[in-house]
């Protein structure tokens, strides 16, 4: 076991106060690309419907959202 | 099955707590019958509702042998109330001493303590040493209920000497009181009033355990303010913060108020309700930020925070002031960065914090309950405690995007002082991969989401087919592509035109060949494609094969005219074949076309969108 | 040399470019609308607003902690002492059951809300769900650009958002949504002549009986549309198939909730909708029949048809009401046809602000540019009459009316008010619009046929901007009008200092909780019936009568001890078994809405049962026939118990600077009696800024005292 005196401060992986910054970035590409998704699934026919197109936009946009929802969280407040 | 596990269970159980009783067990001692307390002064403050004792006791070691330890006995009428004891030799150091409690045989009924001395006491020799203790609950309010205007007065019985399992030579004790007004104490000669200390004292010899009742009525009119119940909740987030709230429950433990509550003269007179509690500070950490302070009903909004430098000082008000006999119960939270307490290595970590934080000054906690949170997925979980205390069952806590569920450390212990607020340790393993897991999960919830809506889109509920619009929806995918393809086809010529440009400039022929070869390739891919298309649009509609067609038709119009350019520039015009006049004319002719064809290829496009 | 002009290109096409735009637009309505609710939040902090809300509040924490039939069988001793009050079968639990369904699923996913955060956020978030409803039945009405226009607007409409910020958790809340859903379902209905459609109709009606009382406009509206189109001649199918199957299915449906019971087929406010079912029938069997007989056959038994149908009906009715079966017409019902009716006859129903008729001044303060726009849409949905259309008038000119009889009612006309302002709006641009366009790209033939306009550019152009500065007057008077009037939580108020700070006054709480720490679990408070849905709430303690205001001759009792003297009001307290006795009292700080000037409505209704005989309403005015406080106040309400618990002490209290002590700063008077001692009560507490007063009823005095 090692003991305390030997152990350093901890820091978070990434320093709160870009929290929004990182928040709003992330969030924005996030909602560009779901943005597209949708637009792409309302105007697009099942005749003009490509499955890879859509599950690659979807994927981008899932992974943007979900770590600007993250920030935006930790942003607010709620420390996860 | 399921009774066999039960039963397991319970026995695994009962082997846990035996196991720790074993390990609670307090030492038995014995009492030197050789030693002597040479000089004992005691002094008992009584200015807050604590009751605070500290005794310096000079040690004689009268035996043979040298000697490690001594014990400190408690009265019984202090053994309700006593809630720390601690000690520490008189030396510059002020070195703390070991204190623990202890059994001894002969007197089975009575409370000791064994405190053990810094360096052996050798015979003959003697030492020096001070002990605290620290009672809470001694200062009986009399009377017990007073009106509004009155002040408090409170009764203290102590004994006047020190209880003690030694003979003790010479002992002298000094109670101090908060103001002057005392209304009786006990005279027991010699005694002496000066302000607001009486001496008692100095006494000869007295036998081991002698006693003699001290009694005091005195006003008192510091805040009795009692916390019944102190629920703490430290929630560890490892992106770099430490989340702290107190729920308090105040109970004023002064004399009761009795008849109405005059809000008059309670704002007018400075004399009216001296007793009561309108406001307290707390003290918190220089780091906190986020301070809130809220009850079930809403934000308190009579508060404010004095920032100084190393700590953040809270004025609290609660909604109405507080009369003896008074309660209330307010919620006061708040956030440090994860820098001023948590420690790491790797992915081992150390969590070092105030079990009990400072509440308000000489406060007194009846119950504290301490819950720690951990990020979800700490394993290895080691608790130190500063003092002892009771440790509760482990529990599992649930909140945002949690799946397994957080640690949660739990610890309890009855009747504390400030003299408590001390840090404990709590190590853990965490693997830092796992902060990953959140972010992912949200990622992973949304892309379910959006895996839904490719579902529903390609769900088809309806019973009968609309052949009509069905028809339509694919000849406009159709059209789609064609015009995608045409899109390639004009690009490839885009692509030609700036070769053109090019070649007209450097009349370098081998390289505009092999350029033109891979755009001829595309050209050819995407006129196959709308010829493809074409085919599959002739079943459906007539009226847009015919249009594709004669996109067709043209585009090859178009092509033989790129072909003639291309054979102008690379017969005619490198090879310098041909004269600068006959050039341009035949340039000029085929431009000319050029721009026709291409503007009836506009309007099929067009027509196609 | 010309270009081959790509097809696609990086470009949008126009097709998903309006898609785009349509759902940012949306989007960024649905989004707006909540946001805008948020004033009160971000000012006080997120807390229940008013007082019915209170009562919501602590029935969804009920549902939410003990489960839904508890809720349903739930007695609650807590109010109404000591008659006690049947929650589950006297409210409509729509809202409750939402916000409860709305926790569990939060924290099945592990999102620990608390439910008071639920319960605040429910309102803006279903207005954001009543945007988007807007959109899809404007443009199920008109067209999506009109569609857009209306969510666009009612997203900020005040009428609207009165009743609806973060905080204010009423039933309208959600209502609303409710409504406008089931008017979206109806219009499919119409549309498709479909039993799906209608079925959802009816589910989506269910939910808004469920919800609120105002489902008796829906149910009457929907009949009178059915009515109107059977009167013009366009009764089909369609509507045949569309209104038996709401009305089947949505009476059944509404029949579950306990407290509507039977009424939709034994009360006369659903009587038209039952005429109007029977009608269909009648109207299907005639046009079935005279498809089959020859003309005079058919005239003769149309004729005997009627006669009889007439009677028998005629004395079905009659008979029903005189035996009691068919509830008599009820106050409420009255008093929206004729303002003047409550106010004349129940004084518990005058007593409320909002039961109040409508000023104009409020119509402009809550729908601005709408008023002026609602005419030009009428128009334009005259100019084009359809089966929908015609909904759309009738639901236009009924809620009007309804709206000027009660204040409260503003909200139903808010709605409509915004989809046809929309389609006028929308309507009027659009056609500008194509001016300006066409000003720039017209064919020689069309411009040689329209020469005859001068400047049509400049006065499309011109028109246009006009319609830019009403639609950005419209915006700012809502923000202002939100931030202003109806973001306040009533429970905190906050005025402004002298030194320009700004100043809360958190008496209420500050009392509540007080009797919440401090007095015995099972005591009981009398105050005036307004507080007693927070007391209820906040202090968790016993009252005797509160904002339901469903038994006349209890509330009257407590009337009657407040307006009585001293020793008359002992014996009702001791025989109503109270503790404690509240007060508002706004003297020291200037808060108007304080018990004194509700003081007459106390004597009124006090006065109004066998009773309280003896209270009479001009013992308490003075010779010259005006109510004061001062020493030309009469005797009787100068030593009255409301008085004296208002002004016990307060006649050494110095309020204003160059004035006696004593000063009523709401009254602006000095009172008349200040120097008296209380004999059955003790001054128990007394907020901060005197705000709330709380009194302790002494124990009977022993004997031989």
């Amino acid at each position: 076991m090692i003991e305390i005196e030997s152990m350093t401060r901890y820091v978070s992986p990434v320093n709160p106060a870009i929290f929004p910054l990182l928040a709003m970035v992330l969030l924005g590409i996030g909602i560009f690309f779901t943005a597209w998704f949708f637009v792409y699934e309302v105007t697009s026919t099942k005749f003009t419907r490509d499955i890879f197109k859509e599950l690659l936009v979807s994927l981008v946009a899932a992974i943007f959202s979900g770590f600007g929802v993250l920030f935006l969280l930790l942003w607010v407040g709620i420390y996860v | 099955m399921a009774c066999g596990t039960l039963r397991a269970l319970i026995s695994l159980a009962v082997v846990v707590l035996a196991s720790r009783a074993i390990t609670l067990a307090v030492p038995n001692a014995n009492v030197e019958p050789e030693l002597v307390l040479k000089n004992v002064e005691r002094n008992i403050d009584l200015q807050s509702q604590l009751t605070k004792i500290t005794t310096k006791v000079v040690l004689e070691n009268g035996g043979k042998s040298p000697m490690r330890s001594f014990l400190f006995a408690i009265d019984d009428k202090q053994k309700e109330g006593l809630s720390y004891i601690g000690a520490h030799t008189r030396e510059a150091g002020r070195a703390a001493l070991k204190v623990s409690k202890s059994e001894v045989k002969e007197h089975p009924d009575k409370l000791f303590y064994q405190i053990e001395l810094k360096d052996s006491l050798p015979p003959g020799r003697s030492v020096s040493v001070e002990v605290e203790v620290v009672s809470t609950h001694e200062l009986v309010p009399h009377p017990k209920e007073i009106i509004q205007k009155e002040k408090q007065l409170v009764r203290y019985t102590g004994n006047l000497y020190l209880y003690s399992p030694y003979p003790v030579l010479k002992q002298s004790t000094m109670v101090v009181f908060p103001s002057r007004n005392i209304e009786s104490y006990t005279k027991i000669k010699p005694v002496s009033q000066t302000e607001s200390t009486i001496t008692y004292g100095p006494y000869d010899k007295r036998a081991p355990f002698s006693s003699e009742e001290l009694a005091v009525h005195f006003e008192n009119n510091s805040k009795f303010l009692t916390v019944t119940r102190l629920e703490r909740v430290i929630e560890i987030s490892h992106w770099g913060n430490i989340a702290v709230e107190e729920t308090i429950n105040l109970l004023h433990t002064g004399a009761l108020l009795k008849g109405s509550f005059s809000r008059y003269e309670y704002a007018r007179e400075s004399k009216s309700g001296e007793a009561s509690v309108q406001s307290f500070d707390t003290i918190l950490p220089a780091a906190a930020s986020d301070v809130y302070y809220r009850d079930e009903i809403g934000n308190i909004s009579t508060s404010h925070a004095r920032i100084k430098k190393d700590s953040v000082e809270l004025n609290l008000r609660p909604r109405f002031p507080l009369f003896g006999g008074w309660k209330t119960r307010y919620t006061v939270g708040y956030n440090v960065p994860s820098y001023e307490y948590l420690f790491h290595s790797g992915d081992q970590y150390t969590l070092e914090m105030r079990l009990l934080d400072h509440v308000f000054d000489d406060m007194v906690v009846d119950e504290l309950i301490v819950k720690i949170i951990l990020p979800e997925g700490s394993r290895d979980i080691e608790l130190i405690l500063p003092y002892a205390a009771t440790r509760l069952p482990d529990s599992l806590h649930y909140t945002y995007l949690d799946t397994t569920g957080r640690p949660v450390i739990s610890v309890t212990k009855k009747n504390l002082v400030e003299n408590h607020i001390q840090n404990f340790r709590l190590r853990y393993t965490f693997p830092r991969l796992l902060m990953l897991q959140e972010p992912l999960l949200v990622a992973v919830a949304l892309y379910l989401l959006f895996l839904m809506v490719i579902v529903y889109v390609r769900l088809d509920f309806s019973i009968d087919k609309d052949e009509a619009s069905e028809s339509k929806l694919r000849i406009a995918g159709q059209c789609e592509k064609v015009l995608a393809a045409q899109d390639r086809r004009v690009s490839s010529y885009n692509d030609l035109d700036d070769q053109l440009v090019y070649l007209k400039a450097n009349k370098d022929a081998n390289a505009f060949l092999t350029a033109v070869k891979s755009i001829n390739q595309e050209y050819k891919n995407a006129t196959s494609a709308i010829a493809e298309l074409a085919q599959k649009l002739k079943t459906e509609s007539s009226d847009v094969y015919e249009r594709v067609m004669e996109l067709q038709r043209y585009d090859r119009i178009l092509k033989d005219l790129y072909n003639q350019q291309q054979t102008l520039y690379v017969d005619k015009l490198i090879p310098g074949k041909v004269g600068r006049q006959p050039f341009i004319e035949a340039e000029a002719a085929i431009s000319k076309k050029k721009e026709e064809c291409v503007e009836k290829i506009n309007g099929i496009v067009k027509s196609l969108q | 040399m010309a270009i081959l002009a790509k097809a696609r290109g990086l470009r949008l096409s126009a097709e998903k470019q309006e898609t785009l735009l349509k759902l940012t637009i949306l989007s960024l309505a649905a989004v707006l609308s909540f946001a805008t609710r948020l004033f009160s939040v971000l000012r006080f902090e997120s807390v229940i607003h008013e007082f019915d809300p209170y009562f919501n509040y602590r029935t969804t924490k009920f549902l939410a902690e003990e489960g839904f039939y508890k809720f349903h069988n739930w007695f609650d001793d807590r109010v109404w002492y000591p008659l006690g009050r049947i929650i589950g079968g006297t409210i409509y639990p729509g809202l409750m059951i939402t916000s409860a369904a709305l926790y569990h699923l939060a924290w099945l996913l592990n999102i620990t809300i608390d439910i008071r955060n639920v319960c605040v956020f429910l309102a803006p978030l279903f207005s954001s769900f009543t945007t988007i409803v807007t959109y899809l039945l404007t443009k199920e009405l008109r067209d999506s650009a009109s569609g857009l226009l209306a969510a666009a607007m009612i997203a900020i409409v005040p009428g609207y958002i009165s009743r609806s910020v973060a905080g204010s958790y009423d039933n309208e809340g959600i209502a609303i949504f409710c409504m406008l859903f089931t008017y979206y379902m109806w219009i499919k209905a119409v549309k498709t002549g479909a039993i799906f459609w209608s079925t959802c109709a009816a589910l989506a009606y269910f939910y808004m009986v469920s919800s609120w009382g105002g489902y008796v406009f829906l149910i009457n509206l929907i009949p009178m549309h059915v009515l109107t189109l059977m009167v013009t001649g366009r009764f089909s199918h369609r509507i045949y198939v569309a209104y038996n199957v709401l009305y089947c299915i949505g009476t059944i449906l509404s029949m579950q909730i306990s407290f509507v019971g039977f009424q939709p087929v034994q009360s006369s406010e659903h009587m038209l909708a039952f005429g109007v079912f029977g009608l269909c029938q009648i109207h299907t069997l005639v046009d079935y029949l005279r498809s089959k007989l020859s003309q005079s056959d058919f005239e003769l038994l149309f004729r005997g048809l009627i006669l009889s149908m007439l009677t028998a009906s005629a004395i079905i009715g009659t008979v029903l009401t005189l035996t009691g079966k068919i509830s008599p017409w009820t106050g409420r019902f009255y008093s929206l046809l004729d303002p003047s009716y409550a106010k004349n006859h129940i004084p518990i129903i005058a007593s409320v602000s909002e039961h109040q008729p409508t000023s104009w001044s409020s119509f402009y303060f809550d729908l601005q540019i709408l008023v002026f726009l609602f005419p030009a849409g009428l128009y334009f949905c005259f100019s084009k009459l359809t089966d929908s259309n015609i909904f759309l008038i009738l639901y236009g000119v009924t809620s009007l009316y309804f709206a000027g009889v009660m204040v409260r009612l503003m909200l139903v006309l808010a709605p409509v008010m915004c989809i046809l302002g929309a389609i006028g709006a929308s309507a009027l641009v659009l056609t500008y619009m194509k001016q300006i366009e066409s000003g720039k790209v017209t064919d020689k033939k069309s411009r040689k046929f329209e020469n005859n306009y001068v400047l049509k550019t400049e006065i499309a152009m011109f028109f246009i901007f006009i319609m830019s500065i009403l639609f950005f007057s419209y915006t700012v008077h809502c923000t202002w009008v939100t931030a202003e009037a109806y973001s306040s939580p009533s429970i905190v108020l906050s005025a402004r200092s002298p030194d320009g700070g700004r100043m809360i006054f958190d008496d209420f709480r500050e009392a509540y909780y007080w009797l919440r720490m401090n007095t015995p679990e099972d005591a009981k408070v009398m105050s005036w019936w307004d507080y007693g849905y927070q007391i209820t709430a906040m202090a968790n303690r016993t009252i005797l009568v509160d904002n339901n205001t469903w038994n006349n001759t209890h509330i009257s009792r407590v009337g009657q001890a407040m307006a009585s003297s001293e020793d008359k009001a002992y014996e009702i307290m001791r025989e109503l078994d109270v503790n404690y006795v509240l007060v508002i009292f706004g003297g020291l700080t200037g808060y108007s809405s304080d018990d004194i000037n509700k003081f007459l409505w106390m004597v009124r209704i006090g006065g109004s049962t066998e009773e309280g005989k003896s209270i009479t309403e001009w013992d308490y005015y003075n010779a010259a026939g005006e109510f004061r406080v001062d020493k030309e106040a009469s005797p009787i309400w100068l030593n009255c118990l409301m008085y004296k618990m208002c002004y016990y002490r307060f006649g050494q209290v110095y309020t204003e600077g160059g004035k006696p002590p004593g000063y009523d700063r709401v009254r602006n008077m000095e009172i008349g009696n200040k120097d008296f001692e209380l004999d059955v009560l003790e001054e128990a507490y007394t907020t901060e800024h005197w705000l709330v007063r709380i009194y302790k009823v002494k124990d009977l005095k022993n004997r031989g005292n």
